[in-house]
């Protein structure tokens, strides 16, 4: 009677079992596994992304391993993905419909740093991780200008909202502006998509030699906020600048130093070394940022041995000069510095 | 496992549709006019530039009342062929399709105009919408890659400093 019972439970519990659980588990195994063309390409609004990915130097990466799996995140994943089903379901999506939000971004750039652990430690030690707060609440920066809305153009490329959502005016703090979000503070206002695009035509470091490296597109691209589009770094137009003279400026043609230049910007007069610009002057002048900086740290502690040697004809070491751009009394400084200041014969 | 991949299988594989409003063919023939309207030379055509994708949502958009135009000028100008040259616009000759739209502009086509338009205003029309597409912002769906900033050699994005109180 019991093994009758007993076969009675197994008869109903089993195909729930396998509908329930072998069925999905298989089906989200077999989802993750599969080439795009039996899964993401299927829905044709992403068939253009999937294209340039398949062109790109992650063309080897699957698409889950960046953009992660219906489980990778827990139910915010899952919500996620249930999301991108509605809305190609319910909506007729097109291609330059799709954007990544903010925290699809940082999700994508955590896994950036799965492989590239390296240049993200740098970019972590350097200058452009700096976060919300750091940017928005600094009071000694806020006295002097205003939150508006194109700050976002360099700090919070991919935030969501607007200057208005983000920040709000608190008579209680030092510089006067408070970010109504605190969840926001910690999170990087520039991270790697603003000068990366994954999904571009290019070839992996390392596998290309000789004439083809010519034909190798920059690594950079300006993420443009204003237009939810990238631009390649070598598209983007020399800037003629001037000095306070009204004498052109030669500025370098790389496409890292353009990139460079389309936040650290001079005024609208495009006078060097006004507002956030360093483009050299003097002696440096015409050389790119990246000759001195490290691309993602940007530090350039010691770079000056690249270009001038202790030991020499001159008798100089530049490494023993005070060449210091932050100090307001370095007497060499690097992007100012002339002949003169250290070949006074 | 088989059973698990066949329930997620997708069921939506309708044939890939790139455009909202236009049709496939429809869409053939305004890329073959606006090509030649703006064509590749030493710089990128209109077709580089995106301009059907600029048309496309427009029209399925904000564009909304020119609808009809186009899909009564696509179809008066493909008869207009069909009947001159025993093709589709799209796949005449170069100089062929050159003669037919000039003589679109002209007005010499009015044998093929339709109740409340003509096929001398649909050019206009198009001509119109190529030109905003091409020139544009690409976040309207057009000038893709800034193509057409990059010949001009206009300052986009433009770079500009801070806006501190100081200066």
């Amino acid at each position: 009677m019991a093994s009758k019972a007993f076969r009675k439970i197994v008869l109903i519990v089993a195909p729930v079992v396998i509908l329930l659980v072998v069925v999905p588990g298989g089906g989200y195994i077999w989802w993750n596994n599969a080439v795009p063309e039996k899964t993401c390409m299927q829905c044709h609004e992403i068939v253009p992304s999937a294209e340039a990915w398949y062109a790109s130097a992650h063309r080897d990466i699957r698409c889950v391993e960046c953009h992660g799996t219906a489980l990778s995140n827990g139910i915010h994943s899952l919500k996620e993905k249930a999301g991108m089903l509605f809305q190609h379901t319910t909506r007729k999506v097109a291609h330059e419909d799709i954007r990544l939000n903010e925290m699809q971004v940082l999700e994508t750039m955590e896994r950036c740093s799965n492989c590239h652990q390296s240049e993200y430690a740098r970019w972590n030690a350097g200058g452009h991780a700096i976060n919300y707060h750091e940017v928005f609440e600094d009071s000694a920066h806020n006295a002097m200008e205003t939150p508006y809305w194109d700050c976002l153009r360099c700090h919070g490329m991919f935030y969501d909202g607007n200057i208005k959502t983000l920040v709000r005016y608190d008579p209680e703090m030092p510089g006067g502006w408070a970010l109504k979000n605190r969840k926001q503070a910690n999170l990087p206002t520039i991270p790697c998509l603003a000068c990366h695009q994954i999904h571009t035509e290019n070839e992996p470091v390392g596998k290309m030699a000789g004439e083809l490296v010519a034909k190798r597109n920059p690594a950079v691209h300006l993420y443009i906020r204003a237009d939810k589009r990238y631009q390649r770094a070598d598209r983007l137009l020399q800037i003629p600048m001037v000095n306070e003279q009204g004498d052109t400026i030669e500025v370098s043609n790389y496409p890292a130093h353009k990139l460079c230049l389309q936040c650290h910007s001079p005024n609208f007069k495009r006078i060097v070394n006004t507002e956030d610009d360093r483009t050299p002057t003097g002696v440096h002048e015409g050389i790119s940022c990246t000759a001195c900086h490290e691309v993602h740290s940007n530090d350039a502690t010691n770079s000056c041995e690249n270009c001038h040697p202790a030991i020499n004809n001159c008798g100089l070491d530049v490494s023993q000069m005070n060449t210091t751009y932050n100090n307001p009394n370095s007497v060499n400084n690097i992007h100012f510095v002339s002949c003169e200041d250290c070949h006074s014969k | 496992m088989v059973a698990g991949g066949l329930m997620f299988m997708p069921c939506c594989r309708y044939p890939e549709q790139p455009y909202r409003f236009l049709s496939t063919e429809e869409a053939d023939c305004i890329i073959a006019l606006t090509e030649q309207i703006i064509p590749r030379d030493n710089y990128p055509g209109a077709t580089d530039a995106g301009v059907i994708y600029y048309i496309d949502r427009q029209l399925s958009s904000v564009f909304h009342y020119d609808q009809q135009t186009y899909r009564n000028g696509i179809r008066s100008m493909q008869k207009a062929c069909n009947e001159k040259y025993k093709r589709l616009f799209q796949d005449l000759q170069v100089p062929v399709q050159i003669k037919m739209m000039e003589e679109m502009e002209a007005g010499n086509l009015n044998s093929y105009n339709w109740p409340g338009g003509n096929l001398s205003s649909f050019f206009n029309l198009v001509m119109k919408h190529t030109m905003q597409a091409f020139y544009g912002s690409p976040i309207h769906g057009g000038n893709k890659d800034y193509v057409s900033f990059e010949m001009l050699q206009i300052d986009y994005p433009l770079v500009i400093g801070q806006n501190r109180y100081n200066t």
